[in-house]
């Protein structure tokens, strides 16, 4: 499978759509995701239903596979919206979009719209991420 | 299959939990969520960022506030769930994490209730980890 090269920084642009990614929540995947977090509620051990924390979770290591951020980046804000139940078995594609990049106050702002669809086409998560990056040193 | 009325009130305290962050639980986690930045899980390289030490991931700590909310709404947090937050100070191997929500509004319509929660997670000394609001639609049946 060809290796897809990864945007950098300063490639981006509101609008800029990076590739989709999807996954198959198999039983597996969402165990050690359970695990991880120290799930104990039923919804997920005995309903087979998905985190949706974990749906964002996939979400974000699809976006971060697909750009190289500055040194220095901080993710500082988070919107998520859970429009679906995620079921165990379920495929789920994700999409990311630049939807703002500017510098204020020596600092660079950048935020990235996330829409995570299940195999029916039906959108189970939207969010926004909002990161910040200082400005790069002068004459780098 | 009962149908269980819950009631909501505005102050009503959501049913908090502490976490322990443990270096351990960061590694399992960036295996998890497939996020492997060093700054989470390698102290070598950590130390010499600005955080001076590996970090845990900002949606590992927002997980434990979400487990809060689906304690409290169940299902429909799940499906009816909306996060507006900020990440305030990054939470550490070591920190005792203190993870809180209050009911703020409640909007009573024809076909569903909304209910607005203020969301905080604190580090033992006190510091803000995660702020911020947390909203639920929850259908009426």
């Amino acid at each position: 499978m060809a290796e897809t090269t990864k945007a950098e920084y300063y490639q981006l642009y509101p609008g800029f759509e990076f590739p989709p990614q999807s996954y198959v929540l198999d039983a597996a995947m969402v165990s050690q995701y359970l695990k991880a977090t120290c799930e104990s509620n039923d919804l997920y051990l005995k309903e087979g239903l998905v985190p949706p924390m974990a749906v964002t979770a996939y979400a974000m290591a699809a976006l971060s596979q697909s750009v190289t951020m500055p040194s220095g980046t901080i993710h500082v804000s988070q919107e998520l919206d859970f429009c679906k139940l995620v079921k165990v078995g379920d495929t789920i594609t994700c999409y990311s979009k630049v939807s703002r990049k500017i510098e204020r106050g020596g600092l660079r702002l950048m935020n990235t719209d996330i829409t995570v669809l299940n195999q029916n086409q039906e959108k189970v998560l939207t969010g926004r991420v909002g990161f910040v990056l200082p400005e790069p040193a002068a004459g780098s | 299959m009962q149908n269980r009325k819950v009631e909501f009130k505005i102050g009503q305290e959501l049913p908090g939990r502490e976490k322990l962050i443990t270096q351990e639980e960061i590694n399992l986690y960036a295996q998890a969520s497939r996020d492997f930045n060093p700054i989470h899980i390698n102290e070598e390289f950590a130390r010499k960022t600005a955080a001076g030490g590996t970090i845990a991931h900002g949606m590992l700590v927002l997980a434990y506030v979400s487990q809060m909310m689906t304690e409290a709404f169940g299902k429909s947090w799940l499906e009816g769930g909306r996060f507006n937050i900020r990440f305030k100070t990054p939470a550490r191997p070591g920190d005792r994490l203190k993870i809180q929500g209050k009911i703020e509004k409640i909007q009573s319509g024809t076909e569903d209730i909304l209910i607005n929660c203020a969301v905080l997670c604190n580090n033992q000394n006190n510091e803000a980890v995660i702020t911020g609001e947390a909203i639920v639609r929850i259908k009426n049946r």
